[in-house]
């Protein structure tokens, strides 16, 4: 089970409404290389894992990024909390607006919903595993866009941190794919 | 320039790798991480790691320029 | 020492941050004892400084004692996607 901290793991205080960058941002939230698609996927191949580590850091990555999620979340709800129509309008964010006024919205920055297509659970741990390491690179980059993108310092620290996080998470992949590749190593097969 | 192709003067190196177990080809490898100093409390969250080997910051004048790929 | 929700609530945050990072590091270095160490050092901290926040503020974590009426999961509000005001706490000293 989870259980829910009422706290964000980084602090996010936007003062300055921003709905173009809102409309960026948005696709770390419901976009292919997103927080949705990174937590869902590492939490569903966590069953077919062969290691203890590995299956430690397939539950423990999946559960860190539900964490990004709400970061990324409470970025784009401030991001939108007090624009007008008007800036939403000249932001070309109208047709999310229609659709869901300033809600919160599993969609990618050209406004795609999310899909499972964005994952897979292949039962095999080493190609699962490398999955998850490009998985942390193309986040890693979508953040490196979106701070080209920033320029307000409130959006700006929090992308960085979340960008900080993907390197992390990619050492921690690599480490539990070496050690699930020994353990296969180290099995005989009959 | 006669030769539109970029000339690959292939020279055979021998890359060190620096294990001490049989690599075979095939398979990717990552150097384990190996506790060392550690980052202030304050200075870990601002940074997104408390590890400083695994801080690597982000430099947007890389990018300006273009990835450049260099043929051998 | 007393610290303001804010202040409190940044503190926890750092605290956590690196028992969070230590945490995915011993899943791959479950052997190593020096960080294990450090992580119960952390770990510990930590649930000091968030009991003495949800004595003072607000509950912090669900199925934990809630120390106000009304049930200050609900009335405490404080959730992280808002932006809250601060008073001051006056608590023992870390």
């Amino acid at each position: 089970m989870w259980i829910y901290e009422k706290k964000l793991e980084y602090p996010v205080k936007i003062k300055r409404p921003d709905p173009k960058m809102a409309k960026y941002i948005i696709t770390q939230y419901g976009g292919p290389d997103g927080e949705l698609a990174a937590s869902l996927r590492y939490l569903t191949q966590r069953y077919s894992m062969p290691t203890k580590q590995a299956q430690a850091v397939l539950n423990d990555i999946g559960t860190e990024e539900l964490a990004h999620l709400e970061i990324v979340a409470t970025m784009v709800h401030q991001l939108l909390k007090n624009a007008s129509v008007e800036d939403i309008k000249a932001a070309d964010m109208g047709g999310y607006y229609a659709d869901h006024d300033k809600a919160l919205f599993y969609v990618d920055a050209t406004g795609n919903p999310w899909s499972a297509k964005y994952i897979q659970s292949k039962g095999d741990p080493i190609a699962d595993l490398h999955e998850d390491m490009a998985a942390e690179q193309k986040a890693r980059a979508t953040y490196e866009w979106l701070l080209n993108l920033a320029d307000d310092p409130d959006v700006k620290d929090p992308l960085r941190f979340l960008r900080e996080r993907e390197v992390v998470h990619f050492q921690r992949f690599g480490e539990a794919l070496e050690i699930v590749q020994d353990h296969l190593a180290s099995k005989k097969y009959y | 320039m006669n030769d539109l192709c970029p000339q690959r003067n292939f020279i055979p190196t021998v890359i060190p790798i620096p294990r001490y177990r049989y690599t075979p080809l095939a398979k990717s490898y990552i150097i384990f991480q190996d506790l060392k100093k550690l980052y202030s409390l304050e200075e870990g969250l601002d940074k997104g790691t408390i590890f400083p080997e695994l801080y690597i910051p982000y430099d947007p004048r890389k990018h300006e320029g273009g990835h450049k790929y260099e043929l051998f | 020492m007393s610290y303001s929700e804010e202040q409190l609530m940044r503190e926890i945050q750092k605290v956590e941050f690196a028992v969070v990072d230590l945490h995915l590091y011993l899943d791959t270095h479950p052997t190593d004892r020096e960080a294990l160490t450090l992580y119960n050092q952390l770990a510990e901290r930590l649930k000091m400084l968030k009991e003495t926040f949800s004595r003072c503020y607000r509950q912090l974590v669900e199925l934990h004692p809630s120390y106000q009426y009304p049930y200050s999961w609900v009335a405490g509000g404080g959730w992280p996607w808002t932006m809250r005001g601060q008073y001051m706490c006056e608590e023992e000293e870390y």
